[in-house]
């Protein structure tokens, strides 16, 4: 497998204006000429098939939902970085270049992540023009926040729904296209097979869901912006339709998926109730500024009420374990303390499997804390007490900042947050690996592109919050709609390389169609006891306990046996009802389960041959054992300085290992503190 | 958290081509603490058990903000609780034993695909006609020359909420999309970006709405009480004002210039 | 025509009928003075140019046409909108609709469809005084028997008598009861569209809705009211042809305290 990151000649800022004046153009005439498939149309894909739509290209766009605007970009919450520094804080391009390559635990490639830092501004002016309603100072100019424990304001927000609004602006564009006949929207439609034509990807095969007909699409280049494979998990905070489908069954055809073992463990997510769970909720880590986490000390106090709990007993573990940052450590950190205190039998909560996974979020201290400062300041109402005025000041001010987070705690659990501690615990939020691509979002397959959640580029092994929104919108707007142009006008418009109408061109079309068709056909006629959702449930237990927020060697290879049984059992005793021909939402899970079981095995292949510890990924083996950085991550830049590609090599057959090597430039390695 | 089971009867219904009928259900074992939707993946899971084929409905992000999940819950679109989406609904909000009625969202113009499921694709063809900006990638000025004042930009924020589900219609008598068309007329128009196609956008969306099939407005303000995302009237209010402008105007325009070929 | 347009047009003729109903209305609880103030009143209406009194007739049977034939194409629209009902529905909103449950849906259009024959029965009542509604025009009007004389002296003079007409009209309880069951429509029809129509031209929104709806169920009241108490007092013996009774068996009141028509 060759991998070229082409990654532009000269020094680190200049790369990107250098790659734009290289890069080929095609005439505005002959655009038309082209088309280009989008499939996804979340925050990249929905801004790249705009943009192409806008530049002239005729482009279909596929999404599995009903609409466009229902793609899980939407349910981002907290914001979207840009090194705008409208704050005068002291942000720059370089800073939120250096924050984006230290918060990735130096994994990323330095052109890649520059180049985003240095677009990130332009993301900004085209949503405002597009109408996004970001928040506002009452001078008129745009307010910002510090975001995920960010030493500057540099995040831009739309309440706590800023992918909800970029997302609607972007689908606003290209609804535009598509009213204007630019682009021709697919939805209800997934993708299920990539076409490659004398090794350049010139197609893709897409059942639509509604009449179940699988058919295959034309164009000159192919474009992946499916979003993360998080749902591997079975519960996650992705949407129940989120998959790796299209994005494995290109690794299937020879794309390289570079560092699957890098997930995301979000730490303030609502608890899984029981068995029924079906996905898992995030609460805004904005909530770590005022709440104190805490677990019992004692296992016995673990099923009392909390309020029974003295405050001796109670383990504020963050606060004793990082003094200087306390309840604020970073994502990664916090989420394996609760891990830990858990894994000691000390979570509370109902018990599900046999363990209580649960801390205490408390904002107790915090009440008290506001109520007082109110009370001073508001005084008390007739017949009411100091105790009393204190708890309803208090109360208020927390629910004036977090107000509707506490009623979307209260709506699930049916507890009310401001009278008992909420109960968190992490949950599987974002995976950084993905596709491998280079410096022009290209994988190596020639003809397919990758973008967004899908592809590994930006992020390294930990992804800062307010970042993925920007990624997406970055790629979508303003990388692919350059390097695209200049993969096609390397291509004969509407032509294979080997010189045939791609109208023409049956062959290839028609044997992935046939493979695909062949599939699904399988799939339906196991007619066993299992139902998918089952399979599926197994394989999320799995992949937490062996390939979750902590992972070992003999787990992970333990894991790799495991869902090889349990690969074995879907396909001797899957049970697909209903038909292929039609709405069935049984085989569209069938199918994505099928990928998951074999994606799962390849995330824990690269997890076990990662042996270090770096942002998401965590490896029990390399941690410090002493001094003050104790039990924190230890990472290996001697050995896995790298990114870890990975190359289909057959069913059944153990895929191969590449490696790109990382070059930095710019950046110095150094070890992230935060004790 | 309860930890209480409950046993419910459903009456679902089901359709496949163009009629459809309800089928009975029983569930139990439901926890209080489970979602609606992972009752209804219960549900499935029983009835392919038992041979059968599971009801088809719509979900997707499963945290009230996809818009994807639409069910008439016992006569309510979203069931009975208020401000919420289906997918957020709770079992605790049902009592044991009780009868649950689950019908799609019923609408000419949204039709019903199969079971609960229903094609709302004219509300992307309305957003098609006219619900943007026509602006270019890259061609945007700084995002911080145009001052817009903050109860402009929280007006076009209250407006910009609305997630797309179609609640408003399902709810309506007159199954009109006035709600939804006003939110989002009004999040664009408000805004000084929007200034420039204001006319335009304003006449070609209530056409487009118009064409789908939807009814009209009677101003009882059933879709606002039905509507998971707090949309007010206020946003019909300023459809009906912002038309109201475009259509005079559109009415006295002349184009200004004589051409050869006549008008 | 784009629904909007439509819902326009309903509000801007809703807006006349409803004004003309406040002026209807002014100007019939004059019954409750003194005969000669109504019938002065009638006089002054009658001696309006042809004109002028066409024109305003011809408007307003417009206006009502208008709202009419608008209100039926919306009405067939919206019911096209929904071609399946729901099996089950529930209203969560404090509308006429939910009030009225499964009639909801027909709120305003049978409302208005049973006003609309009230309307044509009033006008062949009192205005073209059909033969079959009991009233003999003849004998009201200038030498009929129940002619009212106006003014004294030099200037006394002969009119139509309405007062004395309106008080036997209203004097079968079957055609009273029938304009009381048509006002109580008149104010489920007016409850809504009075602070409706603010709506539909964009003149309201959620702060003076509630205060717009309390207003226009108010003048709805008021409206309903007032129309309601002539028949309801002819029925009750308190108008009688001679005037004003506060009582049964006392004396008319001779003259009206607003103003004395016999001070000249």
């Amino acid at each position: 497998m060759k991998l070229d990151p082409k990654i532009p000649a000269g020094p680190l800022k200049d790369k990107w204006t250098k790659a734009k004046f290289d890069y080929k153009l095609v005439n505005p005439a002959n655009r038309r000429k082209y088309s280009i498939i989008v499939v996804g149309s979340g925050l990249a894909g929905a801004s790249a098939a705009a943009s192409f739509g806008e530049q002239g290209y005729n482009v279909q766009c596929f999404c599995y939902q009903d609409s466009p605007r229902r793609a899980h970009s939407i349910a981002a919450q907290g914001g979207i970085n840009s090194s705008k520094n409208y704050q005068n804080d002291g942000d720059s391009i370089k800073r939120l270049f250096y924050d984006t390559i230290k918060g990735g635990d130096f994994r990323a490639r330095e052109a890649n992540v520059y180049r985003l830092a240095e677009v990130s501004g332009g993301i900004i002016d085209q949503c405002v023009a597009q109408g996004v309603p970001f928040a506002r100072e009452y001078g008129g100019t745009l307010a910002n926040r510090s975001f995920g424990g960010s030493q500057v304001s540099r995040t831009f927000y739309a309440r706590g729904q800023t992918g909800q609004q970029l997302l609607l602006g972007a689908y606003s564009a290209l609804s535009r296209q598509i009213g204007l006949g630019q682009v021709k929207m697919y939805n209800r439609h997934e993708m299920l097979d990539l076409v490659i034509v004398d090794g350049h990807a010139k197609g893709i095969v897409a059942r639509n869901m509604i009449t179940g007909a699988v058919e295959t699409y034309r164009a000159d280049a192919v474009i992946l912006c499916t979003g993360g494979y998080g749902n591997v998990f079975y519960l996650s905070t992705n949407a129940i339709g989120c998959n790796v489908t299209a994005a494995f069954r290109a690794y299937k055809r020879g794309a390289g998926f570079a560092n699957p073992c890098y997930t995301q463990i979000h730490p303030t997510c609502i608890p899984a109730h029981g068995d029924q769970q079906s996905k898992l909720t995030l609460m805004s880590e904005s909530l770590r500024n005022d709440g104190r986490v805490w677990a019992p000390k004692k296992k016995e106090d673990c099923t009392k009420a909390p309020s029974d709990i003295k405050e001796e007993d109670r383990d504020y573990y963050l606060e004793r374990k990082y003094p200087s940052f306390g309840n604020l450590a970073p994502r990664d950190i916090s989420s394996r303390a609760a891990k830990e205190a858990c894994d000691e039998g000390r979570g509370v909560g109902p018990e599900v499997g046999g363990k209580r996974l649960g801390v205490y979020l408390d904002f107790a201290a915090a009440i008290q804390r506001y109520g007082k400062i109110a009370l001073r300041e508001k005084g008390k109402v007739a017949g009411e007490t100091d105790e009393q005025a204190v708890l309803r000041l208090g109360e208020a001010a927390i629910a004036e900042r977090y107000g509707n987070l506490f009623d979307m705690y209260q709506c699930i659990t049916g507890e009310n947050p401001y009278k008992t501690p909420m109960r968190i615990y992490p949950a599987v939020h974002y995976t950084m690996g993905g596709l491998w691509v280079d410096y022009d979002l290209q994988t190596n397959i020639p003809g397919l592109f990758c973008a967004g959640e899908a592809n590994f580029s930006d992020h390294g092994a930990n992804r800062l919050g307010a970042s993925a929104l920007m990624q997406g919108l970055a790629d979508g707007y303003f990388v692919l709609p350059y390097t695209v142009p200049n993969y096609l006008a390397s291509q004969k418009a509407g032509m294979t390389p080997g010189g045939v109408a791609l109208d023409k061109a049956a062959g290839a079309f028609d044997t992935v169609r046939a493979d695909v068709v062949a599939f699904n056909k399988r799939l339906m006629s196991i007619n066993g006891k299992t139902t998918p959702r089952e399979i599926h449930h197994k394989l999320g237990r799995i992949m937490w306990e062996y390939c979750g927020m902590a992972r070992t060697k003999e787990g992970l290879i333990k894991a790799i046996g495991l869902i090889q049984e349990l690969r074995k059992q879907f396909w001797s005793d899957l049970k697909v009802v209903g038909t292929a021909d039609g709405l069935n939402p049984e085989l569209e899970r069938a199918g994505r389960v099928a990928d998951f079981l074999e994606f799962g095995e390849l995330m824990c292949r690269d997890a076990l041959v990662r042996e270090e510890s770096c942002g998401g990924h965590f490896r029990e083996e390399h941690q410090i054992l002493e001094g003050v950085e104790k039990g924190e991550a230890k990472r290996d830049d001697d050995k896995f300085f790298h990114v870890a590609v990975w190359e289909y090599k057959g069913a059944e057959e153990e895929p191969v290992r590449h490696v790109e090597p990382l070059v930095y430039e710019e950046v110095k390695l150094a070890t992230r503190s935060y004790k | 958290m309860s930890g209480k089971n409950l046993s419910l009867t459903l009456r679902v219904w089901r359709q496949t081509g163009t009629t459809g009928k309800f089928e009975e259900y029983k569930v139990t074992d439901i926890s209080e603490d489970s979602s609606f939707l992972e009752m209804m993946d219960i549900l499935n899971e029983q009835i392919i058990k038992n041979g059968g084929e599971p009801v088809a409905f719509d979900h997707d992000c499963r945290e009230g903000i996809c818009g994807m999940c639409s069910m008439t819950i016992n006569g309510m679109p979203h069931g009975p609780l208020p401000g919420v989406t289906t997918c957020q609904l709770h079992m605790r909000n049902f009592k044991d034993g009780e009868t649950i009625t689950i019908e799609p969202w019923r609408a000419r113009p949204f039709p019903v695909i199969k079971d609960l499921v229903v094609d709302r694709t004219a509300f992307d063809k309305i957003i098609q006609s006219g619900g943007f900006i026509s602006i270019r990638t890259g061609s945007a000025i700084d995002a911080n020359i145009i001052p817009i004042p903050k109860d402009v930009a929280d007006r076009a924020m209250d407006a910009a909420e609305c997630i797309g589900c179609g609640a408003c219609v399902a709810s309506c008598k007159n199954a009109s999309a006035m709600l939804f068309v006003g939110a989002k007329v009004s999040q664009l128009n408000s805004l000084p970006q929007g200034k420039a196609e204001k006319d335009r956008r304003t006449l070609a969306m209530v056409k487009t709405m118009d064409d789908a099939g939807f009814g009209s407005c009677t101003n009882y303000g059933e879709c606002q009480a039905a509507c998971p995302k707090g949309i007010t009237l206020d946003f019909i209010a300023q459809l009906n004002r912002d038309y109201a402008v475009a259509k005079v105007k559109d009415f006295f325009k002349s184009t200004g210039k004589k051409r050869a070929g006549g008008d | 025509m784009p629904s909007l347009v439509k819902k326009y047009l309903m509000a801007i003729t809703g807006l006349v009928l409803v004004g003309f109903a406040v002026g209807h209305l002014v100007g019939n609880l004059q019954m409750f003075c003194a005969p000669d103030k109504i019938n002065r009143y009638a006089e002054l209406l009658h001696s309006m140019p042809p004109a002028a009194l066409w024109s305003i007739r011809g408007f307003l049977a417009l206006c009502v046409l208008v709202h009419i034939r608008v209100g039926i194409m919306l009405a067939k629209e919206n019911r096209a909108a929904r071609p399946e009902q729901y099996e089950f529905k529930t209203s969560r909103n404090a509308s006429p609709a939910s009030k009225f449950g499964f009639l909801g849906n027909l709120y305003m259009p049978l409302s208005g469809v049973v006003l609309l024959a009230f309307i044509v029965f009033h006008l062949l009542h009192f205005t073209v005084r059909a033969a079959f509604t009991g009233i003999v025009a003849a004998d009201y009007d200038k030498g009929g028997k129940f002619a009212a004389t106006l003014g004294s002296g030099a200037e006394a003079r002969e009119v139509f008598n309405v007062h004395a007409m309106v008080v036997d009209g209203f004097s079968h309880p079957a055609v009273s009861i029938f304009y009381i069951v048509g006002m109580i429509l008149l104010f489920a029809h007016l409850a809504h569209g009075t602070s409706s129509m603010f709506q539909s031209v964009g003149l309201r929104n959620e702060k003076w809705r509630p205060r717009l709806d309390l207003l226009a169920k108010g003048l709805a009241v008021v409206v309903a009211a007032g129309f309601i108490a002539i028949p309801a007092a002819v029925l009750a013996g308190v108008i009688t042809k001679d005037g004003v009774k506060c009582c049964k068996g006392c004396q008319p009141a001779a003259s009206c305290t607003i103003e004395a028509p016999a001070s000249k």
